[in-house]
């Protein structure tokens, strides 16, 4: 008549187990009669071992909960055909004066758990024939039932990583919310078929880490304009979060402060306070490091829905090829009032905004060459004002400053969301190019440094061809060798009947 | 939409206008257009309050200065104030002429546009 000790055992103290000596008699089902009075005396003093021969299932369940070994077969409490469930359980539910629940509920959560991937399987548990069978419902949008289900997750497995509670017409979550500080490790959540209504919902559970969530089939999703509103909207509640609905989100601008960046001091700039500085200097090295990575989708993150992003760049008759790429439409050209040809383009809405960013040529940014002033606008906005060196990486020629004021609202991860964007293109004054790159930022796979003149990029040309080195390797050769051709040549022959360079620097 | 220039680019473009006017002319008028709780940030210094800026612009060591504007963009923000960004260069006595970037952010108080927040930098990198 033990079975219940698993939960019984936290009224008697963890150590003991409650378990009856049961002998050569466990398989029998009519043992004597015991009255109310005995049965009582056993549950309150005894303890005894689970015979072993009920160990069938005792394996798979050991690892639910290493304190109390569970036997399930003796889940039909000895006895009990002699006297009535109906009786026996609330006699039980008095004695134990912590809420209830049968056994036969944690025995069906346990044959739903998967030890190996510690999750916990609840889909639709409400029709599980174990407990249907039992007229035992499980209704998990019922409070106490959810209560009573995270008890038992919190009491035998809370090191819980996975957790699947699709299908069960779930209306809140506010139970759920308990799952933040006991089962702190879970990572992935299945509600998807439920009915749950509102976003708001989902911020009762805010504070889980979670890296996977299946929301699909509830009528919150239909609540979003466009998959990537509702995307972005579950991703400021779960930061960490890298699928949703079964599909992999592109990495997230995480505002992690676990996460240590190393920046080159901005020298000269104001930044309000140091705070502020630590703050803002990290969301400028990663936005700025999407920005250049080649595929700036995931700037979305960092944008506000509404955000209005401006770009604006002159054009004078000198220089005319220098921002062509920036000119997507000469009408607009045509347009403008300005004497001196601009070329303006407005953006609204983040989606709009990333669209226009991401057909911007790819860039390279100069760390070094940040300024960076900010100001507080509101209690909560701040002004970031920020001047920076850009390279575009087809033609290293052009080194074009850019002049960029964010207007950022907290976002509500803790970081930073843009709302205003206004870029201001133009080409860097020859002083910003002397001391453009003077770090060595690293080359991509095959072009040449930006910062040659015609004369020396005609030397590495020469010295590439004659050497079958690559571009770079040349440059560096010439570099090393103070750009003295045949003292370059000649330590290369060296090198090189040496076996001392490798097959990875000549040209295939 | 027409061409019809919106509202907070008529209003950005007639401040910026009114705003380098003065500047090159008399600067100490320049109050006007901030309140006690404009913030400057000129050149990477901060200053608060009209006094303070008013102050600040008046001592800056130069009698003639003159800006020319190359670009100016104008943004509304969801509070209903407008972010004005310019780009232009600048000659002060008889230096050279240098490049700077400037924006503003202009609110409307009693009916009248001020200046709340200012910022000012040269198109130099300071490195040193």
């Amino acid at each position: 008549m033990s079975c219940s000790a698993i939960l019984l055992g936290e009224n008697l103290g963890k150590e003991t187990a409650v378990w009856t000596e049961i002998g050569d008699e466990a398989e029998e089902e009519d043992g004597e009669d015991l009255s109310e009075e005995e049965i009582e005396a056993k549950l309150a003093g005894s303890k005894s071992r689970c015979v072993s021969s009920h160990s069938h299932l005792v394996n798979l369940l050991c690892d639910w909960s290493n304190r109390i070994p569970i036997c399930l077969p003796c889940q039909q409490i000895p006895h009990g055909t002699k006297y009535d469930k109906k009786w026996l359980v609330p006699a039980l539910q008095d004695i134990c004066s912590i809420p209830y629940t049968p056994i036969q509920v944690s025995q069906c959560m346990s044959k739903r758990f998967d030890c190996s991937q510690q999750a916990l399987d609840l889909k639709s548990i409400h029709t599980d024939p174990d407990l249907v069978s039992r007229d035992i419902k499980v209704v998990l949008n019922r409070k106490t039932n959810m209560e009573a289900v995270i008890k038992i997750i919190e009491g035998n497995i809370p090191q819980l990583t996975s957790l699947n509670l699709s299908h069960n017409c779930i209306q809140r979550l506010d139970e759920l919310s308990e799952l933040v500080t006991k089962v702190p490790h879970l990572k992935v959540l299945n509600l998807s078929h439920n009915d749950l209504k509102s976003e708001h919902e989902l911020d009762k559970l805010k504070g889980l880490k979670l890296v996977e969530l299946w929301l699909v089939r509830n009528p919150l999703c239909d609540l979003f304009k466009d998959p990537s509103s509702y995307v972005s909207a579950v991703r400021q509640k779960f930061p960490r979060l890298l699928k949703l609905d079964g599909n992999d989100l592109p990495p997230h601008i995480g505002f992690d402060v676990d996460t240590p960046t190393t920046l080159p001091p901005c020298k000269g700039s104001c930044f309000g306070s140091d705070d502020a500085k630590v703050y803002i200097q990290r969301f400028l090295q990663q936005y700025y490091s999407v920005y250049d990575s080649g595929d700036r989708q995931s700037l979305l993150g960092a944008y506000h829905d509404e955000a209005l992003f401006s770009l604006t760049t002159p054009c004078n008759v000198q220089n005319p090829s220098g921002l062509r790429e920036y000119f997507k439409d000469s009408r607009n050209l045509k347009r403008t009032k300005d004497s001196t040809m601009r070329f303006r383009l407005l953006k609204h809405t983040r989606l709009n905004v990333v669209a226009l960013l991401n057909e911007l040529p790819k860039t390279q940014h100069d760390i070094t060459s940040f300024t960076v002033d900010v100001n507080a606008y509101t209690v909560s906005s701040r002004l970031i004002c920020h001047t920076l060196i850009v390279v575009d990486d087809k033609s290293k020629e052009s080194i074009r400053a850019f002049s960029r004021v964010f207007i950022t609202v907290p976002a509500v991860d803790s970081g930073l969301c843009i709302i205003n964007d206004q870029l201001f293109i133009r080409m860097a004054t020859t002083k910003e190019i002397s001391r453009a790159f003077v770090a060595p930022v690293p080359p991509p796979s095959s072009s040449q440094v930006p910062t040659l003149t015609a004369p020396q990029q005609e030397v590495v040309s020469t010295f590439s061809l004659k050497s079958g080195m690559k571009l770079e390797w040349s440059l560096k050769c010439l570099q090393d060798n103070e750009w003295d051709l045949n003292k370059a040549a000649h330590i290369f022959t060296q090198l090189k009947t040496a076996g001392k360079i490798p097959d990875v620097a000549f040209m295939k | 939409m027409g061409d019809q220039t919106p509202l907070w680019e008529q209003i950005g473009s007639s401040f910026v206008q009114h705003y380098y006017q003065m500047f090159d002319s008399d600067r100490s008028q320049l109050g006007s257009i901030y309140i006690d709780a404009s913030c400057l940030t000129w050149e990477g210094q901060p200053c608060q309050g009209k006094r303070a800026i008013v102050e600040k612009l008046t001592s800056l060591p130069f009698t003639k200065i003159a800006h020319s504007i190359t670009a100016q963009d104008h943004q509304p923000t969801p509070d209903n104030c407008i972010l004005s960004m310019v780009v232009g260069q600048l000659k002060a006595d008889d230096d050279h002429i240098i490049g700077f970037h400037q924006c503003f952010i202009l609110k409307n108080i009693n009916d009248a546009w001020v200046c709340t927040n200012d910022m000012f930098r040269l198109a130099v990198h300071n490195f040193g």
